[in-house]
C-alpha cells in the first residue's frame, strides 16, 4: 500500500519535470492522458495579450454575386457572459482557448507555409464554381512528412466548421466562405499603467477564405444562435450582415 | 544520548508510520470538506453552462472532435455522447444530480466512482475547456475513491447514527479496518502529496520569469479580458503599487515554501490561511471558482480533526453568546415597556 502511494508520488514529480528528463516520456505515456499534469500556472510568464477571434463570411445574393459581411467579433461576444457575473458560464474560454491552441500550431510552421496558410484554401473547380483545395493538395503545397503542417491543417480545418456554424448562426442564412483573423491587444506594462498613450499597437493576423464545407445541422445551428442571443448580440450581427460593401 | 536518538532510528521510525497509517482514519473532516467543496466546485462550472451546455460539451460542439478523439480518453463520447441532443442532455442532468448527492453525501462510496467517470466524460468532450482546476479535480478524485469522504457532514453520517441509535446489526465492512484505514491515508497522503507538487512547481516555473520577481505579476492578470468580472473592481486594485507587490510576493513565496512551512504549526496555519485567501480572490476577481475551490478542498486537508472541532466550538459558542446577548436585549426592551407602562399607570 505504502509503496503503492510512494511510486505514484514519485511518477507524479517525474511528469511536471521538463521534458527530455530521463523516464519521463515513459510515465507520461503510461499516465496519459487522465493522469497528464503540467502546473505552468501564470509561469514562467504571466499572459500579457488579450487575444480574439474574429470570423466574416460570404454569400450569394440573389443575382449570384458574393456579398461580404463585416468582421464579427466572436471571442468578445462570448466573454461577455463574464464582466458583471461573478460566476460565468464557461463560453468566456471556448474560443479564446481554441485561438491561442491555433495560434500555436500557425507559429510552428515555417515563414513561407506560414504566408501560404494566411491565403485562401479555395480554387476554381472544372465546372467553373469554387471547391475548397483538397487536404492532398494543401499538404503537397505546403510540405510532405512534415508533423507541423498537419497538425496546423487539423486546426485550421476545425476553425473552419467552427467559423461557418457561428456565421451560417449570426446572420441566419447560408453561408459560401468563411475567413477569420486573431485581434491581439495588451494593455500597457506595469510602469506606465496610469498613462492613455497606448504602449502596444493592436497587432492583427488575417487568415484566408475557407470553404464553408461544414455540415450545418439545424440543432447546432441553434445552440450557436442561443449563444449569441444570451450574450446580448444578435441584433448588431444581423446588422453587420447587410452588404456593407 | 541513547533516548533521544531512539525514536529517530530507521525501524523504530517504519513502526510509527505503520502504526499512523493503519491504525485510523485520519483528518476525516478535512476529507468530509473537501466532499462538499469539490461538489461545490462542480457545480459551479455545471450550472452556470446550464444554458450553453450543447454549445460547450454537446452536439454543437462537434467541430473540436477532430483533436478531441485523439487526446485517448476511452471515454470520449461514451456515457456523454455528441450525436443526440436528448441523451446529452439527460447524462448532463444526471451529471448534476450527481454532484449534488455528493454535495449532501448520500451513498457517497457508490456515487464517487460514478461521478468520477462522468466527470471525465465531459472533460474528454472539448479540451478547450479544461483549465488546471479541473485536471486537479479528476487526479485528486480518483485518488479519493479510497478516502471515506463521508464520515460528518452528510446524509451518510446521519443514518449511520439512526441506524446505531436503532441498535441495527451494522453491515459487515468491505475491507478488514486495517487495510481501508490504509487505503483512506494513502488517499490522504497522494492528496497532500499532489497540492505540494502544484505549488512547488508552478513556484519555481514562477521563479524563471521577471514578473513574479520584480512583483507586478498580478498586475497582469487583472488586465485580461477573459478573467475581467468585474474590471472597475480590476482597475482599483491595480492603482495601488503595494497592493500589487505584496500579493505577487506572497503568492510566490507562500507557494514555493508551502512543504516547509507546513512542518511547523504556526507557519502551516499561516500557510494554510493565505492560500485560502489567495484562492478566494483568484475566484472572486478572476472568476476561476472550480480551480479555487479545488485547492482550497486540498489545502484544508492539513487542518486536523481536533482543529476542526475546536473551530466548530469556537463557532458554536459564538452563536450561544450572541444568542444571550439578544435575549439579554430583549428583556431590555421588555423593561422599558414595564417603564412606560408603570408611567402611564402613575
Amino acid at each position: 500500500m505504502g509503496a503503492i502511494t510512494v511510486i505514484v508520488m514519485l511518477a507524479s514529480v517525474l511528469m511536471t519535470l521538463p521534458s527530455g528528463t530521463p523516464g519521463r516520456s515513459l510515465v507520461a505515456g503510461v499516465a496519459s492522458p487522465y493522469y497528464s499534469q503540467n502546473w505552468r500556472l501564470f509561469a514562467p510568464h504571466i499572459m500579457k495579450n488579450n487575444v480574439k477571434l474574429e470570423v466574416r463570411a460570404q454569400w450569394r445574393d440573389d443575382d449570384g454575386a458574393l456579398v461580404k459581411t463585416d468582421w464579427m467579433p466572436v471571442t468578445e461576444i462570448e466573454q461577455r457572459a463574464v464582466a458583471g457575473n461573478p460566476m460565468p458560464s464557461r463560453t468566456q474560454k471556448l474560443t479564446w482557448n481554441a485561438t491561442q491552441a491555433f495560434q500555436k500550431r500557425y507559429r510552428a510552421l515555417e515563414s513561407e507555409q506560414q504566408d501560404r496558410a494566411r491565403d485562401t484554401f479555395i480554387e476554381r473547380s472544372p465546372d467553373g464554381g469554387y471547391r475548397a483545395i483538397s487536404d492532398e493538395a494543401l499538404i503537397a503545397e505546403l510540405g510532405e512528412n512534415d508533423r507541423a503542417v498537419v497538425r496546423y491543417l487539423r486546426m485550421d480545418y476545425m476553425l473552419t466548421r467552427y467559423a461557418t456554424v457561428f456565421a451560417t448562426a449570426a446572420l441566419d442564412r447560408t453561408v459560401e466562405r468563411v475567413q477569420w483573423r486573431i485581434v491581439t491587444t495588451r494593455a500597457n506594462d506595469f510602469t506606465h499603467r496610469f498613462s492613455d498613450e497606448q504602449q502596444f499597437d493592436t497587432k492583427t493576423t488575417v487568415f484566408g477564405w475557407r470553404q464553408a464545407t461544414a455540415k450545418v445541422d439545424s440543432e447546432r445551428v441553434a445552440a450557436f444562435t442561443h449563444m449569441i442571443e444570451r450574450n446580448g448580440a444578435k441584433d448588431e450581427l444581423r446588422r453587420g450582415a447587410s452588404p456593407a460593401q | 544520548m541513547n533516548s533521544v536518538a531512539e525514536p529517530l532510528r530507521p525501524s523504530s521510525l517504519f513502526a510509527r508510520f505503520t502504526d499512523w497509517f493503519t491504525r485510523e482514519r485520519h483528518m476525516t473532516r478535512s476529507f468530509s470538506m473537501l466532499r462538499i467543496l469539490y461538489a461545490l466546485a462542480m457545480l459551479s462550472i455545471l450550472l452556470p453552462s446550464f444554458p450553453d451546455r450543447s454549445y460547450l460539451w454537446g452536439p454543437a460542439s462537434w467541430w473540436v472532435e477532430p483533436e478531441a478523439k485523439r487526446r485517448g480518453f476511452i471515454t470520449h463520447n461514451v456515457l456523454i455522447t455528441k450525436s443526440s441532443e436528448f441523451w446529452f442532455d439527460i447524462s448532463y442532468i444526471a451529471l448534476i444530480a450527481l454532484a449534488l448527492l455528493f454535495l449532501v453525501g448520500f451513498y457517497t462510496r457508490f456515487v464517487t466512482p460514478v461521478l468520477l467517470i462522468m466527470l471525465v466524460s465531459l472533460q474528454a468532450n472539448n479540451p478547450y475547456l479544461l483549465n488546471g482546476g479541473d485536471v486537479l479535480m479528476r487526479i485528486t478524485l480518483s485518488f479519493m475513491l479510497f478516502a471515506s469522504l463521508s464520515q460528518h457532514y452528510s446524509v451518510d453520517a446521519w443514518l449511520r447514527k439512526r441506524r446505531q441509535s436503532r441498535a441495527v446489526q451494522p453491515r459487515r465492512p468491505l475491507f478488514p479496518p486495517h487495510l481501508a484505514h490504509a487505503l483512506h491515508n494513502a488517499a490522504l497522503m497522494l492528496g497532500m502529496f499532489q497540492i505540494m507538487l502544484v505549488y512547488v512547481t508552478s513556484a519555481i516555473y514562477k521563479l524563471m520569469g521577471s514578473e513574479w520577481l520584480d512583483g507586478t505579476a498580478f498586475y497582469y492578470g487583472l488586465t485580461l479580458d477573459a478573467f475581467a468580472v468585474l474590471p472597475m473592481v480590476n482597475e482599483l486594485i491595480w492603482q495601488s503599487s503595494p497592493v500589487i507587490y505584496v500579493s505577487t510576493w506572497v503568492a510566490l513565496w507562500v507557494q514555493l515554501l508551502f512543504p516547509v512551512m507546513l512542518l511547523w504549526r504556526p507557519s502551516r496555519i499561516t500557510a494554510v490561511i493565505a492560500m485560502l485567501f489567495m484562492h478566494l480572490g483568484i475566484a472572486l476577481l478572476l472568476s476561476l471558482w472550480a480551480f479555487s475551490l479545488v485547492m482550497i478542498a486540498l489545502d484544508l486537508l492539513f487542518v486536523r480533526d481536533q482543529s476542526w472541532q475546536r473551530l466548530g466550538n469556537r463557532f458554536i459558542n459564538l452563536w450561544s453568546s450572541i444568542k444571550v446577548a439578544r435575549r439579554f436585549q430583549q428583556f431590555k426592551v421588555n423593561d422599558s415597556n414595564l417603564n412606560k407602562v408603570g408611567r402611564t399607570e402613575a
